[in-house]
């Protein structure tokens, strides 16, 4: 019981977080700053995810990383760019 | 923007660019769902559980970070809050696509809001930047990542402790690189350089100062910020 109160509980936080955003921004007049802000949010938001992800795995990350990201740029493909990044960090990760 | 015509409810067409475009990052989260799945059932979560969790909460990241401090029983203020540090973000990702979310009526807005999770939300960010904010490609990318994620979890928790050390194989690089990918069909060049910079500056400092998830709210405020304050438009001409 308590496991699904638990559930219940992370499942409308979540979702009150994913609406909540959404409702501000509708309701409140946004300056011209937030605005510009928030056309930055997506590429800082992932860039702040990944940075300590990948310095913390060492050299063969940050190796698996520089091969993920010369794939993107190259192929622009992202099933390519996740193939090829995650055999990357298989095979760095594996040698001595 | 909002000074285009509403969208009607459900556009199928763009409904099914976004399962299209998504399709490659749905293979990632059926292989996350399934270390999440499999993790689960090593913390004792029953099948239903497991599947009743992914299939509401619908946060990778969160669920896998929730496992971290499961106990039996759980205690519910300590999961919830974790749950919610770790999604914090969700609120830039509703904010910054109100443009596009807000083509919508009320009521389809708000339920195409559950599928806001970080692929939806790249490629919908990246179709708001090019001026085309279709809101059904969320809808579409989100119903094909949900089944990906819900059935990986399935498949995880019945297959177990079959699931042999997913580090080994690789696996839980496909966040890495899948973030990577998102990364380049965002950037736009020079304006990008300083926020990136930024925000993973910020997300380093405060990953070792504060605990939990934290430091992905501090870094992508930080990094927004600075885009916002950057002269606009680098390199192109003056006026006079």
């Amino acid at each position: 019981m308590q496991t699904y109160l638990a559930i219940a509980a992370m499942a409308v936080g979540s979702y009150g977080l994913r609406a909540g955003g959404l409702w501000v921004v509708q309701s409140v007049e946004l300056p011209p700053f937030a605005r510009r802000a928030l056309s930055h949010s997506a590429g800082a938001v992932f860039v702040a995810l990944l940075t300590p992800a990948v310095l913390d795995g060492g050299w063969p990350d940050l190796a698996a990383t520089a091969v993920a990201a010369a794939v993107a740029l190259a192929t622009r493909r992202l099933w390519a760019v996740v193939v090829a990044g995650t055999l990357a960090a298989a095979l760095f990760r594996s040698l001595p | 923007m909002s000074d285009e015509a509403p969208a009607s409810t459900l556009q199928i067409a763009d409904a099914a660019s976004g399962a299209r475009l998504v399709l490659p990052l749905a293979a990632s989260s059926l292989a996350y769902g399934v270390v999440f799945g499999a993790l689960a059932a090593a913390q004792g979560l029953t099948f239903a559980q497991a599947t009743t969790m992914s299939a509401t909460l619908f946060a990778g990241s969160a669920q896998l970070v929730v496992l971290e401090v499961w106990a039996h029983p759980p205690s519910v203020v300590l999961v919830t809050l974790t749950a919610l540090a770790v999604n914090v973000r969700l609120v830039l990702y509703g904010a910054t696509l109100a443009p596009t979310l807000g083509r919508l009526p009320t009521v389809p807005r708000y339920a195409t809001a559950f599928f806001l999770v970080d692929e939806t939300f790249a490629l919908a960010a990246a179709d708001q930047r090019h001026g085309r904010s279709r809101p059904s490609l969320l809808v579409g990318a989100g119903l094909v990542l949900w089944v990906a994620w819900v059935g990986g979890t399935v498949a995880g928790h019945l297959a177990g402790g079959h699931v042999a050390d997913p580090a080994a194989w690789g696996l839980d690089f496909v966040f890495v690189a899948v973030f990577v990918g998102l990364l380049t069909t965002l950037g736009e060049g020079r304006r990008d350089v300083l926020p990136w910079v930024v925000a993973g500056a910020v997300a380093l400092v405060v990953e070792r100062l504060a605990p939990g998830a934290w430091y992905v709210v501090a870094g992508g405020l930080a990094g927004s910020v600075a885009g916002a304050a950057q002269t606009p438009v680098p390199g192109s001409s003056p006026a006079s």
